[in-house]
């Protein structure tokens, strides 16, 4: 009895259908999807059990936001994501701005993006299959399928909170760059003190 | 050398405040003709000639000479600090100088201890005396060092000069590791600084009760504890406000250096290793599942549309077995009994083709393999290479042998064959 209650609770959850399927295409929801969002964060529980017993991962992302978690079936497109992400981390770093707050605030213009610029640049992104401005362009669309991005005219967009995942890997790799720097001193050594 | 009095050391400082403002960038040192110059450029009408002024500031004791070469100056020390005070643009005073202050004041609790002791008021009046002045010097320091991390916290975070996270981290962190972290230590950690004060008031307080009968020394050992007391507090605020100015930005400046080192280093990994390698996808997992041997509702209704009304037509009828097949078919059992009939054979495939004329070359093939199994007895091969123009292809094969297994086991001659089509 308990159990049949249970299954017909998780059978009524609000916009099932439209959540399995965002989520199955690699869509991040946030606040801005709207009634998808409000669905899963108020039956976070029924649908993380649901989709745990169809073998899915549901993520709550600390800056709230959900998404799937596939190292089975994954996207090999997050790989150009990322390299887009790196190029225009180091960018904003080097033109002196506060990366974090820049790529959350800022409306970036096509044309004013780096990754086509200079030589360094040109050939990461030739790595990531991306070659010319219309490829740059389609990244950036991928993105906004995935719900990291959004358009805001034909020649602007900004970025949505899921972005970061980018920034947290960038986190992890600068972890990764600490150890292999750290190998032969300590964190003391390198003058670094918590507070 | 001229008299210089306050006044006269103010009014010209007065008259010629830009000068001296930009004097004070040049304060670690500035040659002869770049001072001229700089004289010159703030001359106004009936200022004397550059060469006096030049004169007159060093008179009034706002520059000095270099100690390291001729004609180049310097800022007076005296001067250069107070400048640092109006422009409110300090030096940090180390964490060392102030433990040295601490000590110092040890000394002097000493010193006001044996005063004590010796019951000699003049020693104490002296005694105080350079304890206020000490204890004035710290918290003013204090006050200084807590100006300068608000004034650099500031410049950090409004970034004017566009620099990049890690320049701007460095400062921090400096700050941070070079002054706060130590000043937590003595403040907070090793209490060293509540050591040094306890001891100075505990003294101060036996001071009181000793001379509390003499008029003159009781009102001046009370101004010293009261000193004491505000300096403790200050200095505590102080450090307070620089932590509470210093540690978001710490953190925030460490989060954006990562951010900056970590994409950084995956573009150095990237160039290294290639992107394959670095297998970024499945470290972010992004969810691209495929419905897979699913039919959709539409794909399935229309199937089942084009079932509706289905009359099934006659069955194609069954081929008649062709003669051909037949007598492609070798029994085995036969063929054993053939072969072991014909023993010994002095060539297999010569005598395959006697036998099996109409059997494919297919057959022939396997037959031929069965032959070489050993199971009718020894095989043997000639040396010498042969072509045989049999089943429409040219074969070319070291001729096989078979005989019967005797007794001793001879075996013919040979140990390769080779087969192909020519």
């Amino acid at each position: 009895m308990r159990d049949s209650e249970q299954s017909n609770a998780v059978l009524d959850l609000p916009h099932m259908a439209e959540v399995f399927e965002a989520l199955r295409r690699g869509k991040h929801i946030s606040m801005k999807d709207g009634d998808i969002y409000i669905a899963l964060k108020r039956h976070e529980g029924a649908y993380e059990h649901l989709f745990s017993e169809l073998g899915f991962k549901l993520v709550h992302h600390a800056r709230d936001f959900f998404y799937f978690l596939d190292t089975s079936n994954f996207t090999e497109l997050s790989g150009r994501i990322a390299v887009f992400m790196f190029i225009l981390v180091e960018h904003l770093a080097d033109q002196g701005d506060t990366v974090e707050d820049t790529v959350m605030t800022r409306r970036f213009a096509y044309k004013d993006l780096p990754h086509l610029h200079g030589e360094r640049y040109q050939t990461y992104m030739r790595e990531a299959g991306v070659t010319t401005a219309d490829d740059l362009a389609a990244i950036v669309r991928t993105m906004e399928r995935f719900g990291f991005t959004r358009r805001m005219d034909a020649e602007t967009f900004c970025f949505d909170v899921p972005i970061y995942r980018f920034l947290d890997l960038c986190m992890d790799m600068a972890a990764k760059a600490g150890k292999a720097e750290a190998a032969p001193s300590t964190a003391a050594d390198a003058g670094e003190v918590a507070p | 050398m001229a008299v210089v009095t306050p006044q006269t050391f103010f009014r010209f400082a007065a008259d010629h405040h830009e000068l001296l403002v930009e004097l004070y960038q040049h304060r670690d040192g500035i040659t002869e003709a770049t001072l001229l110059q700089l004289v010159r450029r703030f001359a106004g009408e009936g200022t004397p000639s550059a060469s006096y002024m030049v004169d007159r500031l060093r008179d009034l004791g706002f520059i000095d000479y270099a100690p390291h070469a001729t004609a180049q100056y310097e800022m007076a020390r005296p001067f250069a600090e107070l400048m640092s005070g109006l422009l409110r643009e300090y030096r940090l005073t180390s964490v060392e100088v102030i433990r040295a202050y601490f000590t110092a004041m040890d000394g002097m609790a000493t010193e006001i201890g044996q005063a004590i002791a010796d019951k000699n008021a003049e020693l104490m009046v002296r005694a105080l005396k350079d304890t206020a002045e000490h204890v004035e010097r710290m918290r003013h320091d204090s006050r200084r060092n807590r100006d300068e991390v608000v004034s650099t916290a500031m410049r950090v975070k409004s970034n004017k000069d566009r620099m990049p996270p890690m320049r701007r981290y460095e400062i921090i962190n400096r700050l941070w590791t070079r002054y706060l972290v130590p000043l937590r230590d003595m403040i907070d950690s090793q209490k060293a600084m509540d050591a040094s004060l306890d001891r100075m008031e505990r003294v101060l307080e036996e001071a009181e009760v000793c001379f509390q009968m003499d008029g003159a020394v009781a009102p001046v050992i009370g101004m010293g504890r009261a000193r004491v007391r505000r300096l403790r507090r200050d200095v505590v605020l102080d450090f307070r406000e620089s932590i509470r100015e210093i540690a978001p930005l710490y953190e925030e400046l460490r989060r954006e250096n990562a951010l900056a080192r970590g994409a950084s280093h995956a573009l150095e990994t990237m160039s290294k290793q290639g992107l394959t390698r670095m297998a970024l996808p499945r470290q972010l997992g992004i969810c691209n599942w495929q419905q897979q041997g699913l039919f959709s509702d539409s794909a399935l209704e229309a199937y089942l549309l084009t079932l509706q009304g289905y009359v099934p037509g006659r069955p194609q009828p069954i081929p008649e077995g062709m003669t051909e097949t037949a007598r492609e078919h070798v029994r085995m059992n036969e063929f054993d009994s053939r072969v072991a009939a014909a023993l010994p054979i002095p060539d297999a495939l010569t005598w395959l083709a006697e036998s099996y004329p109409e059997a494919p070359l297919s057959t022939v093939l396997r037959l031929y393999g069965r032959m070489h199994s050993g199971r009718y007895g020894s095989v043997g091969f000639g040396e010498q290479e042969e072509e045989y123009a049999l089943w429409d292809v040219t074969l070319e094969a070291h001729p096989m042998n078979l005989n019967r297994q005797d007794a001793k086991g001879t075996k013919g001659s040979g140990n390769e064959m080779g087969l192909g089509n020519a």
